[in-house]
């Protein structure tokens, strides 16, 4: 019987995920930062302001499809991001989720997020070159800067209060 | 105990006289008494007395038998019933094959301290067991579950059956409640017995609740009133629907926010006071943390890193005090560790917390000055607009990836939400609602305390389907709408009780969350990946359900319930929503299958 063990792999959380026992973590710092770039400053979906106004969701009928772009670097971050199990923390569009922060559209600066990548502060699971190389870094930011920005929540019906 | 089979000789003993009655016919008198609605059980041979007495001398009412395809699934059905309805479901079962095959769901339910009412069947004289029946005999049967069950007796006579039978009954019920376990002779179902010489049947009431002591519980009301930022942790504090009240009314007293852990529901999720979508905060906040029924405080208020090198660190700030009141500390066993780490309190009452509830309120009441609910008048507005903060975020960050597919979560969530909000519903099971960054928690109102059934206790992965048919058989009588989000790989463990469902015209709504993995395994191995500095991508093998797909929709249709799916465009769920409701609101269960984001 295999039995679950909730365990978080991302580096921030929702803060709600974060006092159900199992779930874990908060960040916590074991090493200290790399030098020539500062941690990102510490979010989770639930924390974060939003992001983006425009409209620029395909309608109802057209779903979008996680892979579909003109660009062969952002189509390539998408497989990297996929393939490197990014997605089971932070899920398959970079939205975020409970165990891990939302990441795209607007993803941190470039240097930060590499520095995190290889050295997260909390939870996350450290990706060092080897595993993933700075070029691959590279494509998975294109892909999460071209996460499509969801329409303003007012003109969402369905989440209506 | 019986004498062996050859003292008696052939075509002397066939039938029953007139003037007597089976064994199990009076076990059902005493199942009868103590008022089983239903029974759950795959059909074995060692309960064949029992089985029959139940559907011709018990006319397969009260209790009626539930056809299950698996032991497991009828233990986690009546798991799912106890939550919905408040009393036990008896299951019945092979002393050996069964309840092997029914031990994990045990286990959840011991991990839940939910009460299952569990019999079991063994021909215990050895001279008397048919070739088969020794395979399925054994010397003591409620072995291999008395770790994780709270009692259990073989009772040697009818006598002795019907005080045990009323005795496991008042144990299973009475907080720190667990199941209990009863092994029936084989010899002892069958024999026959004079009906005037029946045993009475005890008429034990059941035990009430242990409060705690008064002069704890006056202590805490004192550090209550005082405290400038109390948060109230709950988890499995509601065990009665008067539970969401009582803990409304401590709430809304003292001003103070609560952090939903939902084993239970506890607190509605709309309610001003709930501080659950920004617990962490919450908790890092206060200076008094009490934890009602929280079944690991420890890490309520600590958190334990999982990286190469584990470190602990406090959640809660410097000074905060901490009160615990729990029958956690009235039942503690040794082998499985479900006792989680010990954690350093200021006061710790050893009792049931609803039960203590009312007490510790008129406390509060007492105690609480004009200047004091000033205080705590100021503290509830604030903690209002930190609620409509959380709740505003939760509806921006379900509008990311909206029209993807696979469908995300928070779409699923919100299309369903949808076509509940004008129903009676009951949520009866979601692996990713009882993880408390789950979308429905954030999106619907739950206030009514039938609105969600918990989890399966144990982690032990299996519960959800069968959970969410005794859910729904439970809420069928009340009328409700019974929804489940159901995960894949919850459900193929045991799919048969997909059957159960269609069989018995339980009316369930069972929407897929088909991501298609094990994926919180997933993550472990691809964890081990990183820590090893080894290539992450094949961290997926051994944990996907992929190539081929399941088709989940066949899978329901072949045991004749409604289904549709795989739907993929987020578009399609709402009206395959709305056609599966109305077979669900003519009595029969549907499954949706929606293929979804990993979480």
């Amino acid at each position: 019987m295999r039995i679950v063990v909730l365990v978080m792999l991302a580096s921030t959380i929702s803060i709600a995920a974060q006092i159900r026992p199992t779930p874990q973590p908060p960040p916590r710092r074991t090493a200290p930062p790399p030098k020539t770039a500062p941690q990102p400053k510490r979010e989770s979906p639930d924390d974060r302001e939003p992001q983006g106004s425009a409209p620029q969701a395909p309608t109802p009928q057209q779903p979008a499809a996680t892979q579909v772009s003109n660009d062969p670097k952002v189509n390539e971050g998408a497989a990297l991001y996929k393939k490197n199990g990014c997605y089971e923390c932070h899920v398959n569009d970079g939205q975020g989720g409970p165990q891990g922060p939302r990441l795209g559209p607007n993803p941190i600066p470039m240097p930060r997020f590499v520095a995190y990548v290889r050295n997260p502060s909390g939870d996350m699971p450290p990706f060092t070159a080897k595993v993933i190389a700075d070029d691959d870094l590279a494509k998975i930011y294109a892909f999460l800067q071209s996460r499509p920005t969801p329409p303003p929540v007012k003109d969402i019906p369905l989440l209506a209060p | 105990m019986t004498a062996a089979g050859e003292a008696i000789g052939p075509g002397e003993v066939q039938v029953l006289r007139d003037n007597q009655r089976s064994g199990s016919d009076f076990m059902v008198d005493v199942l009868k008494a103590l008022g089983f609605e239903y029974v759950a059980a795959n059909p074995g041979s060692s309960f064949r007395g029992l089985h029959e007495s139940i559907i011709n001398y018990g006319g397969n009412k009260n209790p009626e038998l539930i056809t299950c395809m698996h032991e497991e699934s009828a233990v986690a059905m009546a798991h799912g019933y106890y939550k919905a309805e408040g009393k036990p479901m008896l299951v019945a079962a092979h002393g050996t094959v069964g309840l092997q095959h029914a031990s994990m769901a045990l286990y959840n339910a011991w991990c839940d301290r939910v009460p299952v009412y569990m019999v079991i069947g063994n021909y215990n004289d050895a001279a008397v067991r048919r070739p088969a029946e020794w395979y399925h005999g054994v010397q003591d049967a409620a072995l291999m579950v008395r770790d994780f069950t709270k009692w259990d007796d073989t009772p040697w006579s009818l006598t002795h059956f019907a005080e045990s039978a009323v005795r496991a009954y008042n144990v299973a019920v009475t907080p720190p409640m667990a199941p209990v376990v009863l092994v029936l002779d084989g010899i002892l179902q069958e024999e026959g017995v004079d009906s005037n010489k029946l045993p009475a049947i005890p008429k034990a009431p059941i035990p009430a609740p242990p409060q705690g002591d008064s002069a704890s519980v006056e202590q805490a009301a004192r550090m209550l009133v005082a405290a400038e930022s109390p948060v109230l942790v709950v988890d499995r504090l509601a065990r009665t629907p008067n539970g969401m009240k009582l803990l409304v009314e401590l709430a809304e007293l003292v001003g103070a926010g609560v952090v939903d852990q939902t084993s239970r529901m506890n607190f509605p999720t709309r309610h001003p006071l709930n501080q659950t979508l920004r617990a962490a905060a919450a908790i890092g906040e206060a200076d008094l943390v009490v934890g009602l029924e929280v079944a690991d405080f420890w890490a309520s208020v600590n958190v334990l890193r999982d990286q190469l090198h584990r470190s602990t660190e406090p959640r809660t700030k410097a000074g905060a005090k901490m009160i615990t009141i729990t029958t956690g500390d009235l039942y503690v066993r040794a082998n499985y560790q479900d006792f989680r780490r010990l954690q350093d309190v200021d006061l710790a009452i050893a009792a049931d917390g609803e039960a203590t509830l009312p007490s510790l309120i008129e406390a509060v009441k007492r105690l609480a000055t004009a200047d004091r609910k000033r205080v705590f008048q100021e503290r509830a507005g604030k903690l209002a607009e930190l609620n409509r903060v959380a709740a505003d975020r939760a509806r921006v960050n379900a509008s990311f990836a909206w029209n993807a597919s696979p469908v995300s979560t928070a779409r699923l969530a919100a299309e369903m939400w949808a076509q509940l909000k004008t129903e009676d519903w009951s949520l009866v099971s979601s692996y990713y609602t009882s993880d408390l960054g789950g979308w429905p928690r954030r999106l619907w109102n739950f206030d009514k305390p039938y609105q969600w059934l918990g989890h399966a206790g144990g982690g032990g992965i299996g519960y959800g389907a069968p959970a969410s048919v005794g859910g729904a058989l439970a809420n069928k009588k009340h009328g409700r709408l019974s929804v489940a989000i159901q995960t894949d790989g919850d459900l193929m463990y045991a799919p048969g009780v997909l059957w159960t469902a269609a069989h018995h015209r339980i009316p369930l709504l069972s929407v897929m969350n088909n991501n298609r993995a094990y994926h919180m395994e997933l993550m472990h191995v691809q964890r081990m990946c990183n820590a090893r500095n080894r290539s992450v991508d094949r961290g997926a093998i051994g944990s996907q359900i992929t190539d081929p797909n399941i088709d989940y929709a066949k899978l329901a249709a072949s045991m004749g319930v409604y289904a549709e799916g795989p739907i993929e465009n987020p578009a399609d769920l709402g009206p395959a929503l709305k056609r599966a409701i109305a077979v669900v609101k003519r009595g029969e269960p549907a499954v949706v299958d929606v293929v979804t984001q990993v979480r």
